[in-house]
């Protein structure tokens, strides 16, 4: 079957087999393989892109479900845009490299996910398992603080890149047709936390009442997995 | 591997009926797990539904949510609606998995797939919310409750599709959803509980702790009945009563037990006087 996309902004249409996932499709049909294969079950997240503006596991896309819409790979972004990752030590052995800026830069358009969450929740779909995550954090804050978060770009020409990414995903909000959202609102693109007010009143994962209930248990968890030895997962 | 792909829910209806073993495909999150090496699935033919716009939206109605079949996590978590309203549904999305989940996860999927450890599952049963599924021979509606019948095992005949999740707006005086995994963040349940009070009526609901997610109708009494409760071992045999945990690659039997006492007996000190 033939799927047409718009792929880091420019038009693409290709062949694909109906059993091809769109990280084959990228890897193998396009050659972008800065898109890493990590677990193929949707937990490392080293597979993230961006697709219609919001990070995926491109490991478990169906290829054919992408046609008509906007997808963002690592190679959009300019690799000068990181310096604060590589100053922070972000990056060891970089197989998780390219989701964890991938998920970023979904952050970096939509700087009011920060007043809802907090960036470890947001960026707890990618997995590193070199250097822990306090650099990656440590760069990211650096670099979704850069700039003004909001993608102003008048610092340098360097911003063109992520500048023109995101012009795409100002584009019209349409997941999969032009009349998909039926009054549903954006799917992801900017503008998709509700802002100002709404979330304010959660203030974390845990808002409510079972917070107690939760410590408890956790350290509970603690000790029965350290006498049973039990695998994580 | 055939794909189908309908753009409406009544020719998706008739695809289901010419191809009664067509696997309907949302979001893909679970049925692409490992998905290279799962070669008998390459053969089995696929009803998408990606392109029914239909089935893309969440809306609400004086009485009820309704969440469509293509409805993520993604969609309930942005919606401050659903916050406000119905919070338990927000709680359990954000903890599901990451956005990359959340993005492309959906609410039917989680139904479908009958896993006795889903999050989206267990909030939905607390809500009393009811399955809306169509065939070419028409629509029926089963209360979530009703719809799992064992491991893995649900009402829903091949030719259906569900297409609708109905969940009620009503007002809470309680609500607690707590989830033990193995970290906080990209786990799957050990256990997991869903509490609502409504006008003195209690709702519990636990995951991992049986073949289905399930209601708990024993502790459901003892809160009713205002049971004193002085530790949480005097609901061990409450539990007992409802579900039946086993030992396996996430938790133990008796693991399970224990926390989910715990995890009652402390979320709901606050709420339940008799709880010493």
């Amino acid at each position: 079957m033939r799927v047409s996309f718009a792929l880091n902004g420019q038009r693409v249409s290709l062949e694909i087999a109906s059993g091809d996932r769109l990280l084959d499709v990228l890897r193998c049909g396009l050659a972008l393989t800065g898109t890493k294969e990590g677990c193929g079950e949707g937990e490392c997240g080293s597979c993230t892109v961006l697709l219609d503006g919001l990070p995926v596991n491109s490991c478990l896309v169906p290829a054919y479900q992408v046609r008509g819409c906007r997808v963002e790979t690592v190679e959009s972004v300019n690799p000068e845009e990181l310096e604060a990752l590589h100053a922070s030590g972000a990056t060891q052995c970089g197989a998780c490299t390219p989701g964890v800026v991938l998920t970023a830069l979904w952050v970096r358009r939509n700087p009011q996910l920060l007043h809802s969450h907090n960036l470890r929740e947001l960026m707890a779909g990618n997995l590193c398992r070199c250097t822990g995550y306090d650099g990656i954090i440590d760069g990211l804050e650096v670099w979704l603080s850069s700039d003004g978060s909001v993608d102003s770009g008048q610092d340098s020409p360097k911003d063109s890149g992520i500048d023109g990414g995101q012009e795409i995903s100002e584009g019209p909000e349409t997941p999969t047709g032009p009349e998909a959202a039926e009054g549903q609102g954006d799917l992801g693109g900017p503008g998709v936390a509700q802002g100002k007010g709404g979330p304010g009143s959660q203030d974390g994962p845990e808002g409510k009442g079972g917070h107690k209930a939760r410590e408890v248990s956790q350290e509970d968890a603690g000790g029965v997995q350290g006498r049973t030895g039990e695998a994580t997962s | 591997m055939s794909v189908l792909t309908p753009t409406t829910v009544s020719e998706a209806c008739r695809l289901l009926a010419q191809h009664p073993g067509a696997l309907p495909v949302a979001g893909g999150t679970d049925l692409f797990v490992h998905w290279p090496q799962r070669l008998d699935d390459h053969d089995r033919t696929y009803l998408d539904l990606s392109g029914i716009n239909a089935l893309r939206t969440l809306r609400w109605t004086d009485e009820e949510l309704i969440l469509s079949a293509l409805t993520t996590y993604w969609d309930v978590i942005r919606d401050p609606r659903a916050q406000e309203e119905l919070p338990l549904l927000v709680d359990a999305a954000r903890q599901v998995g990451a956005i990359q989940i959340q993005a492309r996860g959906t609410w039917a999927g989680n139904i479908v797939n009958a896993s006795p450890a889903a999050d989206g599952v267990l909030v939905l049963m607390a809500y009393d919310a009811s399955v809306v599924l169509e065939s070419v021979e028409g629509r029926e509606v089963i209360p979530l409750e009703d719809f799992y019948q064992g491991y893995r095992m649900m009402r829903r005949r091949p030719e259906q599709l569900v297409t609708w999740i109905r969940v009620p707006r009503r007002s809470y005086d309680f609500q607690l959803f707590e989830k033990v995994g193995a970290r906080a963040a990209q786990a799957i349940a050990k256990v997991g509980v869903a509490v609502t009070l409504r006008g003195g009526e209690w709702r519990v609901v636990a995951s991992s702790m049986a073949p289905t997610v399930c209601r708990c109708p024993a502790v459901e009494e003892l809160l009713s009945l205002g049971t004193p409760v002085s530790d949480p071992a005097d609901l061990l045999p409450v539990i007992r009563e409802d579900v039946s945990p086993i030992d396996d690659i996430r938790s133990t039997a008796r693991y399970r037990e224990e926390v989910m006492a715990r995890l009652l007996y402390f979320g709901l000190r606050e709420v339940c006087p008799t709880f010493a």
